[in-house]
């Protein structure tokens, strides 16, 4: 019996996964039937972001939000190219908060193909070389006489094919290659090229599951009447009437926040369902102290931005190539930002549930690191591992 | 709490809810059709949008008592998989982003199309003008209800 050499942290992934308890980690002699595994496997998961079942189906785990950019279909392509899967068999899921490293769940800046690209592109390339070296196996042959193609790897000598979807289970038994090689740019299938949006269907359906849609067993609402101005603070709320509305549980203000959450003051109505607590918002006679910020303007804005700037160094924030070879075309233009909204079609939502000791959240975040952080401070919770 | 029947989707129903609950609460938190979109709940950006009797309507406007009797219509009941032709329509021109305001956007086109097969660039303009995509999808419905059009009339 040849002992394999397994990883740890993926034998462990595999130990828990094979069901009975079986013992893994050698290949029998004298195996070859690619359709008879050496143990049982659900799918193969080289990393925190793909896995691949036994039909050869590909999930990509996607840790930026989908709010419409595309991250969705983007992202996945990304992984589908190097993994040279056909992108019909291959599927987007969130990644599960915490499986990747503090910070990669966050979305912004209109830069999530670009900081995720490469390593991606690792991701799916190191499943791919996985993959190869399980059919090299098989076949007895040299990795270097093997070839992915499509979610099958090719034996260029006999030009005989194996599914992906068939090795899955042999290469979850293989040590995790420490390097791999990326594809040229140039032999991209995928990259570069228009794919439709993942999960339309659902969307023209109204099946897609947005923030404000989950539900979950016995949850309250919330609604909040907010200070109309940033730093303010609340004076007094007479809530008597509010808490007549059927169906309202309590009646709760709250001190709001500086930077870097800038929560405004508060009063926020708790109730059984969503409709008693707006309908009891609109009822609170609320007076505040909109503070100093109250006389600030978009054109004050702009004015200090313009003295704040005068006088200061420049900051490169990109370059590529060389410019002075363009100088002739040189193009100069000033931008400035108001102080907006977002403005998001869904209001923003979100659900914690408190059992005990423990916390579960739940919405559409672009940071779920600040969400996580701040009410683990707030409410004293520890963070949990995945 | 009085109670209401109502036919939604072609399935009768009988909700007890506060007579002045809007149809919108009605459907996402009693009947679980959350499909159709809460946004503003001051008549302001249609993601709300319903049929009732033909008409398309705020679902945040209109309170339960009066949708009694009525033949409701949302985002769930036009097709299971996605093949009524307004529907057909928008996914050939690709048209959602965050897909919120879509099922509005959908109810109010096949609103529309369903009084006239073949309304003009003016009228489908006006319409339309009722809800509001905050990811600026407008070139694309634009598109998309020309391609229900030519679905309809073949
Ligand atoms: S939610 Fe009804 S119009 Fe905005
Ligand atoms: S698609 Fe995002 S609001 Fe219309």
């Amino acid at each position: 019996m040849k002992k394999q050499n397994i990883d740890r942290r993926h034998f462990i992934k595999i130990s828990s996964l094979a069901s009975g308890g079986l013992v893994i980690g050698f290949t029998l002699p004298g195996f070859q039937a690619v359709a008879a595994p050496t143990f049982d496997c659900e799918f193969f998961q080289p990393n925190a972001y793909l896995k691949i079942d036994k039909q050869g189906k590909v999930t990509v785990f996607v840790g930026k939000q989908e709010s419409g950019q595309g991250v969705d279909t983007a992202l996945p392509m990304i992984v589908a190219e190097e993994l040279d899967v056909d992108f019909r068999d291959v599927k987007s899921e969130i990644a599960p908060y915490g499986t990747l490293k503090e910070g990669e769940h966050d979305t912004g800046g209109s830069q999530s193909v670009m900081t995720v690209y490469t390593q991606l592109r690792n991701a799916g390339a190191v499943a791919k070389a996985m993959l190869i070296t399980a059919a090299a196996n098989v076949w007895k042959i040299k990795e270097s006489s093997c070839a992915a193609d499509n979610g099958e790897v090719v034996n260029t000598i006999t030009n005989k094919r194996i599914k992906y979807g068939e090795l899955v289970c042999q290469a979850a038994l293989l040590p995790i290659p420490a390097t791999v090689t990326l594809k040229n740019p140039k032999d991209f299938k995928l990259i570069g090229k228009s794919e439709k949006r993942s999960g339309l269907k659902d969307i023209l359906t109204g099946k897609t599951k947005y923030g404000i849609d989950l539900k979950i067993e016995g949850m309250l609402y919330a609604v909040s009447e907010r200070c109309p101005v940033l730093d303010g603070t609340l004076v007094s709320v007479d809530d008597a009437a509010a808490k007549k509305v059927p169906g309202v549980v309590k009646v709760v203000s709250y001190t709001g926040t500086g930077a870097p959450m800038h929560v405004r003051a508060g009063v926020a109505v708790v109730a059984t369902n969503i409709w008693a607590a707006i309908k009891a918002r609109n009822l609170l006679d609320i007076t505040w102290d909109e503070g100093k910020k109250n006389k600030e303007s978009t054109e004050a804005l702009f004015k200090t931005f313009e003295t704040k700037a005068t006088g200061k160094p420049q900051i490169e924030i990109f370059k590529k190539g060389d410019v002075s070879k363009y100088s002739k075309n040189e193009i100069s233009a000033t931008y400035a930002e108001p102080f907006l909204a977002h403005a998001t079609m869904e209001p923003v939502n979100f659900i914690a549930s408190v059992k005990g000791d423990t916390c579960e959240l739940w919405g559409g975040l672009q940071l779920p690191d600040w969400a996580v952080n701040s009410i683990a401070g707030i409410g004293g919770f520890k963070k949990r591992k995945h | 709490m009085p109670s209401f029947n109502l036919n939604v989707n072609n399935k009768q129903y009988t909700v007890e809810a506060e007579s002045d609950m809007p149809l919108l609460w009605v459907l996402r938190d009693m009947l679980d059709l959350t499909g159709t979109k809460y946004g503003c709940g001051v008549a302001s950006c249609g993601a709300c949008t319903v049929i009732i009797d033909g008409n398309a309507v705020y679902a945040c406007q209109r309170t339960v008592g009066t949708c009694v009797n009525k033949k409701i219509t949302t985002i769930e009941g036009l097709s299971e998989d996605g093949s009524h032709p307004v529907q057909k329509g928008w996914q050939k021109a690709g048209v959602p982003q965050c897909g919120y305001c879509q099922p509005g956007q959908i109810m109010t086109a096949v609103a529309l199309l369903g009084k006239n097969k073949n309304p003009s660039a003016d009228t489908i303009k006006s319409e339309m003008s009722n809800n509001l995509c905050r990811c600026g999808t407008y070139h694309r419905i634009e598109k998309a209800i020309q391609y229900a059009i030519e679905e309809i009339n073949k």
